[in-house]
């Protein structure tokens, strides 16, 4: 019941990105990837998100290897944050929002208990009624974070696998130290949900700090893992 | 995605929150209503105005004289419709293509659609001559050649930006005029090559008007064109997510690939369709969408529809007021819209320039 790399190898254009690299992101864990930049975390997400398939190796979401997932049952599992969210046009943040609830008809779950839920939570009920492009950088990753929550904030139904993943590169570079404690903390309380969450991290104290397991990726390979860090 | 609830909206309403829901948001759904009223209303005043003065109530009431029932029936009503459906598909497309693009600057005629449509058609009128096909074939044989001009045009430009990296605010115009450049060495060829009737055809073709509207023609025209705005109106939502960046709208559940192949088939088709019956008519698909966001905002999914609607009534407007300006002679129709649209243009492009 992860989601979960084995071995898998990347090449983009001549250069290998990944070369063997294994990761896995555990439900009801948070777990932190650091490294240097140019390292391939983010590729190593874009693998994770099926974005792209790796050239070797294996990528799987509760075994069941990703390529066999349609991508709306991808996006229903798993939701991402990613560094740059720039929009050409001007669209209000409650629409912003609403991109993130997947409509479904079986479902009666419904958008407005749930939005506002989210909204509370991530605190951002004073964005509401703005337009998004008139934010400034780190309300508009609370925006996409409140987003990303949405898409995945339904139960799971049908499967019997009740598990979603979270994956979040960068989520803290626009952010003040504030935020940065909010939407990590967040990122934390959804494993109350049985999240699994994949988080990027730039600083290893905070990661050390933050995560259940720390996974260090140097020039495309695991150089480190460290299961319960403790200090 | 597909379901006809994520055309209007129904399926994602948007939150009661504690903020007063903003303005465009809450009467963008009446707007559009109100947009459909405008163009029925544009329907009957350009039925209605001309150089021949038709009564409609009688014509309901079945009291028109032979004379007055073919001006309706057969001069004016084909022509306000390929009027609207043109306008329409212009402004639908060139909103669907803005999305696709995430520019506000994307419209068929400034990219190069048009003139790619353009010469497609061209070619089908000077060299499809010598092509023996069943004259059954013949109304779509240069509406088929325009659309795979424009899709030759669509898909080039898709490319190209993907493969250096996304279209800057003006480098689509920059690359929209190479394109267009393009397009003319090739009809000027054509023009070049062809006979003395062929060039006939061709320069008469040129000059594109509405005046030459009849069923026979007009009624392929607008069911490639009512056809191509299905798959439009159905991709809205998918539009909607695609502005947050095309791998993030993959990361939602958009199949991002299949979004791209249907939006540039259908506008392409949308284009051409309506480029090989009238030529090129400037500045619809550019400035319709951007007065539709104006007034109720960027989601598709009022958008489309609302920049479809308001697209049929303006071009309706525009064409009544050519042919009745000067009546008993006609403006040419691109002639007022481009005196309108122009202008807009600049302001736009002072507008988007990036601070």
């Amino acid at each position: 019941m992860t989601l979960c790399a084995e071995n898998v190898t990347l090449e983009l254009g001549s250069k290998r990105v990944l070369t063997q690299a294994s990761l896995e992101v555990v439900p009801s864990q948070v777990t932190a990837l650091v490294g240097p930049n140019g390292a391939g975390k983010s590729s190593l997400v874009r693998l994770l998100c099926g974005e792209v398939t790796p050239g070797g190796g294996s990528v799987s979401a509760g075994g069941e290897p990703l390529e066999r997932l349609g991508v709306r049952e991808q996006a229903r599992l798993r939701s991402v944050v990613s560094q740059h969210a720039a929009m050409a046009f001007d669209f209000y943040v409650d629409e912003v929002l609403a991109m993130g609830w997947i409509p479904d008809p079986a479902d009666p779950a419904d958008y407005d208990d749930a939005c506002t839920e989210v909204v509370a939570q991530c605190q951002i009920g004073h964005l509401l009624g703005r337009k998004y492009k008139t934010l400034s950088g780190g309300e508009r990753q609370c925006v996409q974070f409140a987003r990303a929550l949405l898409q995945i904030w339904r139960d799971a139904c049908g499967g019997d696998v009740d598990v979603r993943y979270l994956l979040l590169d960068e989520p803290t570079a626009n952010l003040d130290l504030g935020h940065e404690a909010l939407v990590l903390g967040l990122a934390r309380a959804t494993t109350a949900r049985n999240f699994g969450v994949l988080v990027v991290l730039h600083d290893i104290d905070m990661a050390a700090a933050f995560a259940d397991h720390v996974v260090l990726l140097v020039d495309g390979v695991v150089a480190a893992r460290d299961h319960r860090v403790t200090f | 995605m597909s379901s006809a609830d994520a055309v209007f909206g129904r399926s994602v309403p948007l939150a009661r929150n504690p903020v007063a829901v903003p303005k465009q948001i809450r009467y963008r759904t009446p707007a559009v209503v109100a947009l459909a009223f405008a163009l029925a209303t544009a329907g009957i005043v350009a039925l209605a105005s001309g150089a021949i003065p038709v009564s409609l109530a009688d014509l309901v009431r079945n009291q028109a004289n032979e004379l007055h029932r073919a001006v309706l029936l057969e001069i004016r009503a084909p022509r306000v419709l390929l009027v609207g459906c043109v306008g329409a598909a212009l402004a639908l497309s060139g909103a669907a293509l803005q999305g696709l693009f995430r520019n506000p600057l994307a419209d068929p005629g400034l990219i190069g659609v048009s003139s790619g449509a353009a010469l497609g058609a061209s070619i089908m009128i000077v060299l499809g001559g010598g092509l023996a096909i069943a004259s059954i074939m013949a109304p779509y044989l240069v509406p088929l050649a325009a659309i795979a001009g424009a899709l030759l045009v669509t898909w080039f430009l898709y490319l190209f930006s993907t493969r250096y990296g996304q279209f800057s605010i003006v480098t689509i115009v920059l690359v929209g005029i190479a394109t267009n450049a393009l397009a003319g060495v090739g009809i000027g060829v054509l023009q070049y090559l062809s006979d003395d009737a062929g060039l006939r055809t061709l320069t008469f073709w040129m000059m594109g008007s509405f005046g030459r509207a009849t069923w026979p023609t007009t009624t392929p025209a607008v069911l490639l064109m009512l056809l191509a705005a299905v798959p439009i109106l159905l991709v809205a939502r998918s539009l909607d997510l695609l502005q947050l960046g095309e791998a993030e709208a993959l990361y939602m559940g958009v199949d991002v690939r299949r979004l791209k192949r249907s939006v540039v088939l259908s506008s392409a088709a949308a284009v051409g369709a309506g480029v090989a019956l009238v030529g090129i008519v400037g500045f619809v698909g550019l400035v319709v969408p951007h007065l539709v966001r104006l007034a109720i905002g960027a989601g598709h999914r009022h958008l489309l529809p609302g920049a479809a609607l308001l697209g049929a009534t303006l071009t309706i407007l525009a064409d009544t007021l050519a042919r009745t300006a000067a009546s008993p002679a006609e403006i040419p129709v691109s002639l007022v819209t481009s005196a309108l649209g122009a202008p807009f243009f600049l302001w736009l492009i002072a507008r988007e320039r990036p601070r």
